[in-house]
């Protein structure tokens, strides 16, 4: 009789085995060979969400620029013109300067018709720029205001306070004072200008009329800070989970708690809604180290093979959770005596010992309200981070079995892992805390932070899972 | 894009063109998963590796010569992947004693006919083999490998490859006459 294991008929088994067979591998090896194609090419969304951000902080320098630029300008012409109401159409204010005092305004019909119908101020910017930190400096040039014949010298010589830093004056027409302010920093002095440029209708620079003691309201805001968050990661996995060919059913019960360390800095861009709200944006990089003992209780769960003894290695898988989806680890034990066998439902327990550190560029996009008007402010935030992964690097530090008839496998190699991880997910994050004004444009805040996620980020459904983190956000803010 | 036109096929892959490395992926996934599967210690591992060796595979393409079967040269390109894991692993001649082997965990027999159910069993088989065992026998009877060559591939000497061809077999045969072939 012949052998059917002998030499030659183990390689026509074989030959017979696998010379037409084709088995089919899950989408999870295109997904994976697709993703290794983007990269290659250069096509990875993390490429495309730096240049966001890039493109975010471009976008913020411009417009902070662009606000700065207006007020330069508006400094520089210096030109103030407001007309004079219906009521008092005799009065008419011209402003001459002050170095040329004498200097008449052309006696021509237009100027005359002009200056009896609207007040007028030319006044040089640097004039106006006389308060230096608390102290007043004296101007240089004081203005001659002609108001019907009359004429007045309203010099900044005279001691008028100016309540802000970027130009402020008062201007006396004998019937009403009303303040003025020349937005904008400094500008070098304007040249004479000619009457007849006096003349010329300004209707794009009209003075911002403010009452006394009235900040201007800055509306862009740029912040940049630290947070330092603890976590706790709460995983739970039960169910059966189908079996691998070639491993049993089995059933995984695993419970971990994963105190986590959260880093991050960024740099965001505000802008004030009304009195109260802020709404943000920007771009923060986190990184998260999550050290995790995962204690999980495995147990046969192959009732459709009653009675079939199960002796030597145990091979099963067990999911990881992360934020941004799982690490699947296939687990091998062996028994330590070979010849006992596993009984169905009786527990064996490992435990796993795990280091993972996780890197994301997030961004974030939140609503802060504010309380209070003073110096202090009270303040609390609630928005959701969009989260990219750009790292991720786990490391098991222990692998060891807790039930004496088991341990890890000696032979093979014992733990193998594959990573299902999302390059995004959403999270929420919620605060309070002080905000404090250092000064008109600086301020500086201090917050308590709850984040989180949304929702279970692996799809795995046999895995329940609960993730938040508390701590503490510093920040500088500058306003502009 | 048609798969009855391979040279086509073979170019717009060279181009980058995605659909086109799907279809030639789809094309050749079900053999070269099998190629893995023989080697491998699990379908984890296979997957790893085909997915490693079909990456290879868009990226070396240009060094494909149109002269020979294009199927026997992606064969080679992950069948060498398969290799480099393996060595990578450090695990191709580990010492086992024979005595585990009987211990191992019985499985499930395969309910169907034919083939498929005789591949899968000697795959459960081959899993149950040590690596280095494993490796030898893949490489010598279904890759057609001369001892020199396996030598060469693996960095062992002739001998040890004869050696191991032969427990190789002698450890098959044992795991298979437990479960009789259907």
């Amino acid at each position: 009789m012949n052998d059917p294991f002998d030499s030659n008929h183990m390689d026509d088994l074989m030959h017979q085995a696998f010379d037409r067979h084709e088995e089919i591998p899950s989408d999870r090896v295109w997904q994976g060979i697709e993703a290794g194609l983007d990269e290659r090419s250069g096509r990875r969304p993390v490429a495309l969400f730096w240049w966001l951000g890039v493109l975010l902080i471009a976008l913020s320098t411009g417009v902070w620029w662009h606000f700065q630029g207006k007020k330069e300008l508006s400094g520089e012409k210096k030109h103030i013109s407001q007309e004079r109401s219906d009521t008092t159409p005799e009065t008419g204010i011209s402003q001459t300067n002050h170095n040329s005092p004498a200097a008449p305004v052309p006696e021509n019909p237009k100027s005359k018709i002009s200056t009896s119908n609207s007040l007028r101020a030319i006044v040089p910017p640097r004039a106006y720029r006389y308060q230096k930190g608390k102290k007043t400096v004296p101007s240089p040039i004081s203005s001659q205001i002609n108001d019907n014949g009359k004429t007045k010298i309203i010099s900044p010589d005279k001691g008028i306070p100016n309540p802000l830093s970027i130009g402020h004056d008062r201007i006396d027409t004998s019937q009403s004072t009303r303040d003025v302010v020349y937005p904008g920093p400094s500008a070098p002095l304007l040249p004479v200008l000619s009457p007849r440029l006096l003349e010329q209708p300004l209707p794009a620079l009209h003075p911002i009329p403010v009452k006394s003691g009235k900040k201007t309201v800055r509306k862009w805001m740029l912040a940049t800070g630290v947070s330092i968050l603890a976590s706790r990661q709460s995983v739970r996995s039960t169910g059966q989970r189908p079996a691998q060919p070639g491993t049993l059913p089995v059933a995984i019960t695993a419970e971990s708690q994963n105190p986590a360390r959260e880093y991050s800095a960024g740099i965001e861009l505000g802008r004030a809604l009304g009195k109260r709200w802020e709404l943000w944006s920007g771009l923060r990089l986190q990184q998260l180290q999550i050290n995790t003992l995962h204690i999980a209780k495995m147990r046969r769960v192959d009732g459709q093979y009653p009675g079939q003894p199960v002796g030597g290695d145990l091979r099963f898988r067990y999911l990881i959770n992360t934020p941004t989806g799982g690490v699947a680890v296939d687990v091998r034990m062996e028994q330590v005596d070979t010849t006992l066998q596993l009984p169905p439902n009786e527990p064996v327990v490992f435990a796993i010992q795990t280091r993972q550190t996780l890197k994301y560029a997030s961004l974030p996009l939140f609503a802060v309200y504010r309380i209070g008007q003073g110096r202090w402010n009270a303040i609390l935030r609630g928005g959701a981070t969009f989260n990219f992964l750009q790292h991720n690097d786990l490391v098991i530090e222990r692998f060891e079995s807790r039930t004496d008839r088991f341990r890890p496998a000696q032979l093979l190699r014992p733990l193998a892992f594959n990573e299902y991880l999302r390059r995004f997910n959403v999270g929420f994050q919620m605060g309070a805390g002080v905000r404090f004004s250092v000064s008109e444009r600086l301020s500086v805040g201090l917050e308590s932070l709850y984040s989180g996620q949304m929702s279970s980020n692996n799809g795995d459904p046999y895995l329940q899972t609960r993730s938040y983190s508390i701590g503490l956000n510093a920040s500088i803010l500058c306003k502009f | 894009m048609s798969a009855e036109h391979p040279q086509q096929l073979l170019k717009a892959c060279l181009k980058g063109d995605r659909r086109a490395q799907r279809q030639l992926y789809e094309q050749y996934k079900g053999r070269m998963f099998s190629l893995c599967l023989r080697y491998a210690d699990s379908r984890h591992d296979a997957e790893d590796w085909l997915q490693e060796g079909f990456l290879k595979v868009f990226r070396d393409l240009d060094q494909f010569r149109s002269d020979g079967p294009f199927e026997g040269w992606m064969r080679k390109v992950i069948l060498h992947t398969i290799l480099e894991n393996l060595r990578r692993q450090k695990r191709l001649f580990p010492t086992i004693a024979t005595d585990n082997l009987e211990h191992l965990p019985e499985e499930e027999a395969p309910d169907r006919e034919g083939e498929a159910a005789l591949a899968q069993q000697v795959l459960a088989g081959l899993r149950q083999l040590p690596p280095g065992f494993r490796t030898v026998l893949n490489l010598y009877i279904l890759e057609g490998y001369t001892h020199a060559e396996i030598a060469t591939e693996l960095g062992i000497s002739v001998g040890t490859s004869k050696s191991q061809l032969m427990r190789a077999k002698a450890h098959l045969k044992t795991l298979l006459e437990k479960r009789p072939i259907i």
